[in-house]
């Protein structure tokens, strides 16, 4: 969105800022809503060992078929690491994407800079210039 | 914020320049304690000690170790005693990258108190 020329837009400026400012709070709500639903699943030991994690990255459960049992100790170890890493890298594409997609169509508007405040300063001291 | 009371109605260029000497030195130390941040495991136990997890200080799991009683009650109980185990580590790499931020922050900021746990709420509440 173009900076306005002179400061007689700039109250128009401003409502369009505000309005985009809000459409873009709604977006980045919305997509803190879905991340906080996002549940991330892995499998390890042919599907006997499944393990949960939420979008934190918290593991939020462990599904171990007893025939994994079998499995010696160490290997059963292996197997439920591999589960849980499994659950928390598909929690974080997961999320990655929703950040993602709320980041390129967010839009949110950019800040006035002092190079605004400056221009909009010089023209009201060569305003006054004028006028003295 | 930055440790020195600065009056908003009189912001003066040495106050901006002080904020700007600050920012770099809190910068600067972030970036060396990164390397320590990644070298954090936290490490948690199931309640019989069975069970052992330790995690990244990010919480992911590094590694579940069993031992051979870990198996002996079935396998709810171990879902049970894993799931004790990697929410202890977590909290434990958590508590221990919380305790590196506090110490770079008073070495950043010395005389200047930060209630932690009121910033990470404050932030997670913005959207809300």
């Amino acid at each position: 969105m173009p900076l306005p020329p002179e400061p007689g837009e700039d109250a128009h400026y401003m409502e369009q800022v505000i309005g985009q400012t809000e459409t873009a709070l709604n977006r980045l709500r919305q997509a803190k809503h879905l991340i906080g639903e996002v549940r991330g699943t892995g499998e390890a030991a042919q599907g006997l060992i499944c393990a949960t994690a939420d979008s934190s990255g918290s593991l939020t459960g462990v599904d171990i078929n007893p025939r994994a049992l079998r499995l010696s100790v160490a290997a059963l170890g292996d197997e439920i690491t591999e589960a849980i890493r499994l659950a928390q890298q598909d929690t974080s594409r997961r999320t990655g994407e929703i950040i993602e997609d709320a980041a390129a169509s967010a839009g949110i508007p950019q800040p006035l800079d002092e190079t605004f405040v400056r221009e909009r300063i010089e023209l009201a001291a060569s305003n006054m210039y004028r006028q003295s | 914020m930055f440790g020195y009371d600065v009056d908003p109605s009189d912001l003066r260029q040495r106050d901006i320049d002080k904020a700007e000497e600050q920012l770099d030195r809190f910068q600067a130390l972030l970036a060396e304690r990164e390397e320590q941040l990644a070298e954090i495991v936290g490490t948690g136990e199931g309640d019989r000690g069975h069970v052992r997890a330790t995690v990244a200080s990010d919480g992911r799991v590094i590694k579940v170790a069993l031992d051979s009683f870990a198996v002996k009650d079935g396998s709810k109980a171990l879902s049970e005693q894993i799931l004790l185990a990697v929410h202890r580590a977590q909290q434990n790499a958590q508590q221990q990258a919380e305790s590196l931020l506090h110490e770079t922050l008073q070495e950043a900021l010395p005389g200047t108190s930060f209630d932690l746990a009121a910033i990470y709420q404050q932030t997670r509440s913005i959207l809300d």
